[in-house]
């Protein structure tokens, strides 16, 4: 499989690698559309079915979202991890929704979560969290316990929205170990 | 006098079907548009039971995330802590002792023994057959029993951890493993001949939700799901632990329609039983666990009488142990399709992030499709036929 994105030479891939099995290449979110039209129907890849896409947040550096997709070649029997890199704020990945019809939930997803705008998917609205949520929770810098809190409010006779108030710290252990391990 | 029109246009109609309805299995909210009895569009409502899996576990250790996983699809744990610990054990490019394989084996089918019981018959449940929802929960509890024996606990185990297992096997489990296995062919016979030929569970679903190979590739189905329509895809046959030793045949049915996928999950009941009775036949002494102090905690023994083991149990439980910058990507063939676990690790003893991939999100997105043009009884048809549990869809 390898030999074959080595000899079609596809302009898009920046870098390819094997690791544990997959097969990961880096591309240019621009490009991923693209990528993913080709190696859905072509017939020396044909990874007809998309596994999963995610996001892993990385804060530090400028391109903070890595958003990757897994896709799966029931024929060759094949696993590619597709990466990319992306800034926040910087709408350029199109929807792959037209290409696979299961990313349109997992776009949802990423966008509920992360707040990754993906363009041309009209459908982008909240999945995962409640209805009226404010924010993307799986950013690092989104607090483990949350803003608000909701709780059912004996006077008001209805369900509310107030700040987290916790009774105690939240107190994280970050108790990592000074010797080397392994 | 007011004229009457004859001709109206007539509406479609908007329905809110759950979250409290005893067919949506758990808090499905759908919003359905019928046009008399007919869907027309199905818009499922998700996340009422979303808890943030994936962030809590970037808050934990590699063993305390361990329990979340069972907690996902909660009826089939054990085959989500193999996920997540397969993963761990790629990263860390460790071996697990023979026996620990092929005790995970055993229990990762009666894992799946545990959930297609659970799925056929509830599925009968909702069709109007209560009698053998009632037989298959009398099998469930002896299941349940041998995951009791094993871990100290009928569900949330715990049992299938980075490293291994967490304990050996209790003195007379494997016998009673092996009665369960030679009797259970029966009940299952018992309850196909409730359900299989049955005229009115026929009725109902055959020809109902029928998907083509073609959509179910397109809607990343797997498992049964994609089984279902012609697709011979198990990921099993990668030979994960030790199913490359096992002598097993993967069905598949060609229609595509929720009977075919009803007596596949029979079948593969089945295929599970051989695959138990040949894991009990060939189970290999030895130890459960790595032989590393600094990933797998010591005996109980060793914890009283030595001091280096009682740091090694302290620091285990708690700081835990610290795993090597990297990336992996591990699936199995959970019983409700593929369940792949991504895990980023900084070097650190907390899993920097941790992706879940539910195979029950999948198939939930298509209802919409595989529910159009049916009548609405037909959708608690379809809800039931594509095994939902929203542990696992909302994380």
């Amino acid at each position: 499989m390898l030999k074959r994105f080595e000899l079609l030479q596809i302009p898009t891939i920046t870098y390819l690698e094997i690791s544990n099995n997959y097969l990961i290449l880096n591309v240019n979110p621009k490009k991923i559309s693209f990528l993913l039209e080709v190696m859905k129907n072509s017939s020396v890849f044909r990874f007809e079915q998309l596994i999963d896409i995610f996001a892993v947040d990385y804060p530090s550096i400028a391109k903070r979202f890595q958003i990757n997709y897994i896709l799966c070649s029931i024929i060759f029997k094949q696993k590619l991890l597709i990466k990319t890199l992306q800034q926040e704020k910087l709408n350029i990945i199109k929807s792959t929704k037209f290409i696979y019809k299961s990313a349109d939930w997992l776009e949802r997803e990423i966008w509920d979560t992360f707040g990754i705008f993906f363009t041309n998917s009209s459908s982008l609205r909240r999945i995962l969290t409640d209805y009226g949520f404010i924010g993307h929770p799986f950013r690092k810098d989104f607090p483990l316990s949350g803003f608000l809190a909701v709780r059912w409010s004996h006077l008001l006779s209805k369900i509310i929205l107030e700040p987290v108030i916790l009774s105690q710290e939240f107190r994280i252990y970050e108790i990592n170990n000074p010797w080397n391990t392994k | 006098m007011k004229e009457v029109s004859f001709f109206r246009s007539i509406k479609n109609f908007t329905l809110n079907f759950g979250p409290q309805h005893p067919a949506a299995h758990g808090v499905l909210r759908l919003v359905v548009e019928l046009s008399g009895e007919t869907v027309q569009r199905v818009d499922p409502h998700i996340g009422l039971l979303h808890r943030g899996t994936e962030k809590l576990i970037e808050y934990k250790t590699y063993t305390q995330a361990l329990p979340y996983f069972d907690r996902l699809d909660y009826v089939s744990m054990m085959a989500q802590e193999e996920a997540y610990s397969l993963a761990v054990e790629k990263l860390l490019g460790i071996h697990i002792p023979i026996r620990a394989r092929f005790i995970r084996v055993i229990f990762l089918e009666i894992t799946r023994i545990l959930n297609h019981l659970l799925a056929c018959t509830t599925h009968a449940l909702d069709v109007g057959a209560l009698t053998p929802f009632l037989w298959a929960f009398e099998e469930r509890e002896k299941l349940m029993e041998f995951y009791e024996r094993v871990s100290g606990a009928r569900m949330h185990a715990a049992y299938i951890r980075p490293g291994g297992v967490s304990q050996d096997l209790p003195d007379g489990l494997s016998e009673d493993i092996f009665q369960f296995v030679c009797q259970f062919s029966t009940r299952l016979d018992e309850i196909e001949e409730l359900l299989s030929v049955n005229r009115i569970w026929k009725q109902r679903l055959v020809d109902v939700g029928v998907v083509t190979p073609h959509e179910a590739l397109s809607y990343s189905f797997t498992g049964v799901m994609l089984r279902g329509s012609g697709i011979a895809w198990d990921l099993r046959r990668f030979g994960y632990e030790v199913y490359s030793l096992m002598d097993f045949e993967i069905p598949v049915a060609f229609y595509g329609d929720c009977y075919d996928r009803f007596l596949i999950r029979v079948e593969e009941m089945r295929q599970s039983l051989k695959i138990i009775a040949q894991a009990l036949e060939k189970l290999p002494l030895g130890a459960v666990k790595v032989d590393d102090r600094k990933l797998t905690p010591p005996s109980r023994n060793d914890m009283k009488n030595s001091m280096e083991s009682l740091i090694h149990h302290f620091k285990i439980f708690s700081e835990g142990f610290s795993v090597p910058v990297g990336e992996t990507f591990s699936s199995v063939e959970a019983p409700k399709g593929e369940f792949a676990v991504f895990l980023v690790s900084d070097g650190t003893n907390k899993p920097y992030r941790c992706r879940i991939r539910a195979p029950g999100f999948f198939h939930l997105q298509a209802l919409d499709m595989m529910s159009r043009g049916h009548l609405i009884a037909d959708l608690v048809t379809i809800i039931g036929t594509q095994d939902i549990v929203f542990g696992e869809i909302d994380r």
